[in-house]
Parts: C-alpha cells; structure tokens; sequence
C-alpha cells in the first residue's frame, strides 16, 4: 500500500531524504509544468524547481497538515514563482516598467525577438510560442502568474487566488489586466495564423 | 451595466467561470449586442491561437535533470550526519534555503582552514582567512578529538605518548554585505572544489546587491573561467546587480564571443540587448560584438538572435 503523503511527511521530517524524494516525485510534473510556462528558459524553470522543493524540505516542520500537502506545496511554488520573477524583473528593461505603452509594445518584436524559445517541431509554432513568451515578459508578476494558471494550467480562479493568498476579484483583476495586455501584444499574430 | 464590465464577464464566461444566472444575463445581453458578439468571438480567436501555441507537456529530460539536480541539493542540504553536518544545521536555522545553501560552503571551508590551524599551529598562508579568523564574527567551538593513536600505552609508570588530530568548529555570523563574509564569499566563489558551493555562495551575494569590489571580480572571473556552466550562468545572473562598468562588460562580451556552451551565450546576448535598449553599453562595442557573433557562432539561433539586434541597433 502506497504511503499517504502525511506519511511520508512525517518520515521525511525524521531525515529520509527517500521519503522525501518519493513525495517529491509524485508532485514535481505539476510544479515544473508550471515553473516552464513561468520561467524564460529551462533553467529558470529548473531554478523555480529547486527552490521550491529545497524551502519545502527546510519548511517540512511547519506543515501541520491543516490543508493538503499538494495545497502547501503549490502555494510555495506560487510564492517562489512571483518572487523568482520579481528578481528577474532586474534584468529586463522595457518590461520592468508596468506602464500601458502597450502599443509600442505591440510593434516590435519580430519573429525570432523573444525570448528563449520553447521546444517545437513546428516552426510556426515555435515563433508564435517566442511571441507569447515575450508577451508574457511584460506582465506583471502577479499578472503573469495569473494568465499561465488560468490559461495554461486550467486552475480555476478561486484556486489562484487560495493559493496566491488573495480575493478572488484581486485574481480576476490581474486576469483581465493580463489578457487585455496580452492580446494588444499579440493582435498582429492572426497574420501569422493565417 | 458598462460594455466593459459584460466583456470581463465573456472571459470569465469562457472559463466558465460564471454562475448560471449570470451566464444567463449574458447570453441575452450578447443576443441583442453586436459589439459583445464580436468581442466574444475575438477572444475565443485570441483562445485558439493560446491553446495552438500550448507549450508541451513538460518534458521527461528537463524533469530527470531536475530531480538530479535537487537530489544533489538534498545530499548537500541533509549530509551524512558527521559533526560537520551537525554543524551545518546548527548554523543554517534561520536563514533562508539559498542563504543557507550559501553558508553551508563558507562555513565549511571555514572549518578546514580552522583545522589545518589546529593541528599544526602555524600561521595561516591566507592572509584573508587570517583577518576573519582574527575578527570578532568567528566564534570558535570546543575542539573534538579524534584518532587517538597510542604509540606507549603502557601505564605502569604513569606516562603515555599519543598522536591526535584535532577538529575545532568554527562559526561565522554576520551580514552579507560584511567585508569579512564577503572576502570568504569570494575566496568561496573562486576557490571551491564543489561546483554547488560555488553556485550557493554566487546566490549568496546576489541576493544582497554586496559593494564589494572583490566580490565583483570574484563574480567576473567565475563569468570566464569556471569549467561549470551553472556557475558561469549565476555568475552572469548577480554580476547584473551591480553598476555596469567596462570590467563587467568586457566579461558579458567574453562570454558572448568565447563561451562554449550555447545557453551561456544566449544569456549574454538576452543580457546585452536588454542593456542595448537602456543605452548602458555604447552601439559601438554591441556592433562589434553581434557582428563577430553572426560571423562565427555556429549555432543558428544565436546568429539570427545576434542578426536581429544589428538590425534593431542600426534603424
């Protein structure tokens, strides 16, 4: 019989790191998902990653299993993800600056302008993937979050926002904010569609 | 109600995220409503070109890669239970997992040097490690002997004669941004065997924006030499926390021109045109270096990354 994750919890909280690991791996697809469509690259999401399970595992001593493990666990991937972005934001220009220039936004980036491309067979994909990625560059963190678990990982807003540790209407205002931004950005891409 | 507000309630809609009275409101609203009809069929056109888009499903080498590399954390973070390691947990309590990643490589190159210094009472070739030894943020432990070997046991008359070794735990608590931490820091960055240590001390400094200017230089040689390139990378990463100045540039264009990993040079050129477009480097310089780039990178995105950029600098 498989092990409850409480179990393995308290198993992981005595030193085995195998215990540990076993719960790492039934619950890491879901936050590497989520790291990838977060992060520019696969080192960032390699980097999310890590550091969510490392704080986890230095954090095992305050779960006290009042909600579910996987409950605690996306919640700090969530944190680690706004904060991770938060430190990125240093590195970006343009897109550290949340103004609503959104049309000079719109007007450059060319094909191959995005960011790290993510891994496609198709050519035409990919660019519209290196497109979003850039688009998705010049949220907000919070907005950003938002947009990828909304649209990307299919959590309902009420979920976001539990996790997020904010209201509902704060989550459906990032949500609108990112997709009025995020289709400005892209408008000229039903071009490239058709 | 505002049109604005019926077409927040479209998207939501979309994701059904709408409670049936209200979807009922808005179906009939969009029934009489030839702006609504048109804003929901350009998000769900907008919804189309997402989901055509959708990354993949993550993927297996990323995962594995992933898990080794926290694996190799959590032998580092959990060690093996030797005093060291008792000494570690003992020192990392309250501090954050990257800080205290960190301090796990300076505190236990800390507590080498503090053997050697045991055990053959002789000055420290270092003289930096003699400064912090000397400073008031170290504060030594009680000694722990190990590997008594008797070379006389024999007692009848009182006297014995025995070699040991001794092992004294040394800790070291202070601010980051503190010249001694930092100068371990950097020694740290520079001087590990331990790739991870390396990294762990890089992050260390990163997180804090540190004034030092050893620790710049420790961070720019890192940038161009480490044989890691998750250190080089993290190099690159904390070297933006600092003013640019051409010490750091002439490193980012290094990387750009000489590094062989592929990922390292996308960094740099991401790094280089985002200072591009921020005026931090002068046209000249980026020209020159895009230019050899599309001239000699063989990997073909990064001389179309590169070619972009000429372009972008020349209009």
């Amino acid at each position: 019989m498989m092990p409850s994750d409480i179990e393995l919890v308290e198993s992981a909280r005595s030193g085995d790191v195998h215990a540990f690991e076993q719960l790492v791996h039934r619950y890491d697809t879901n936050v590497l998902s989520l790291a990838a469509r977060f992060g520019n690259s696969n080192e960032d999401a390699k980097d999310i990653y890590q550091e969510v399970f490392l704080r986890v595992f230095r954090n095992l001593h305050r779960f006290e299993g009042r909600s579910e493990f996987s409950t605690w666990l996306y919640r700090i991937t969530t944190n680690v993800c706004l904060t991770f972005r938060s430190q990125k934001r240093k590195d970006h220009l343009a897109t550290s600056e949340y103004n609503d220039d959104d049309h000079r936004a719109a007007a450059d980036g060319g094909p191959m302008s995005g960011g790290v491309l993510r891994p496609d067979h198709h050519a035409e994909s990919r660019e519209i993937s290196a497109r979003i990625s850039k688009a998705l560059e010049r949220l907000s963190p919070q907005q950003k979050l938002v947009f990828v678990m909304k649209h990307y990982e299919g959590y309902k807003l009420r979920e976001i926002a539990r996790l997020m540790g904010c209201a509902e209407g704060t989550v459906k205002r990032y949500m609108f904010a990112a997709t009025r931004r995020m289709r400005v950005h892209l408008y000229d891409l039903k071009e490239i569609l058709s | 109600m505002s049109h604005h507000r019926w077409k927040e309630m479209i998207e939501l809609s979309m994701f059904h995220e709408l409670g049936e009275e209200k979807e009922r409101l808005l179906r009939e609203h969009i029934a009489g409503c030839e702006e609504c009809q048109k804003e929901e069929s350009r998000l769900r056109e907008f919804q189309r070109m997402l989901s055509s888009s959708m990354p993949d499903a993550v993927d297996q080498g990323l995962l594995r890669e992933a898990r080794e590399q926290l694996h190799r954390s959590l032998t580092i973070v959990q060690g093996s239970g030797s005093v060291l390691d008792r000494a570690r947990d003992f020192l990392l309590g309250g501090l954050r997992p990257g800080l205290r990643l960190a301090t796990i490589g300076s505190a236990t190159f800390i507590v080498g040097m503090a053997v050697s210094y045991g055990i053959f009472h002789r000055a420290a070739q270092n003289s930096s490690l003699q400064d912090i030894q000397n400073g008031s943020i170290i504060a030594a432990g009680d000694s722990r002997i190990s590997n008594v070997r008797f070379l006389n046991a024999d007692g009848s008359n009182g006297d014995v004669e025995f070699t040991f070794e001794t092992v004294r735990p040394v800790r070291m608590k202070g601010n980051i941004r503190d010249p001694q931490i930092e100068k371990v820091l950097a020694y740290a960055i520079l001087n590990e065997d331990n790739p991870g240590v390396r990294l762990q001390s890089i992050n260390a400094v990163a997180a804090q924006r540190p004034g030092d200017n050893e620790v710049k230089k420790a961070l720019i040689s890192a940038l161009r030499i480490d044989k890691n390139a998750g250190v080089r990378r993290e190099s690159l990463r904390a070297l933006q926390n600092f003013p640019m100045d051409n010490d750091i540039k002439d490193a980012i264009l290094y990387v750009l021109n000489h590094d062989g990993n592929p990922g390292m040079r996308v960094a740099a050129i991401n790094l280089l045109d985002s200072l591009r477009e921020r005026s931090v480097i002068p046209n000249k310089d980026l020209l020159e270096a895009f230019e050899k780039t599309v001239q000699t990178d063989q990997n073909n995105y990064i001389r179309l990354r590169a070619k972009a950029a000429i372009e972008e600098i020349r209009q």
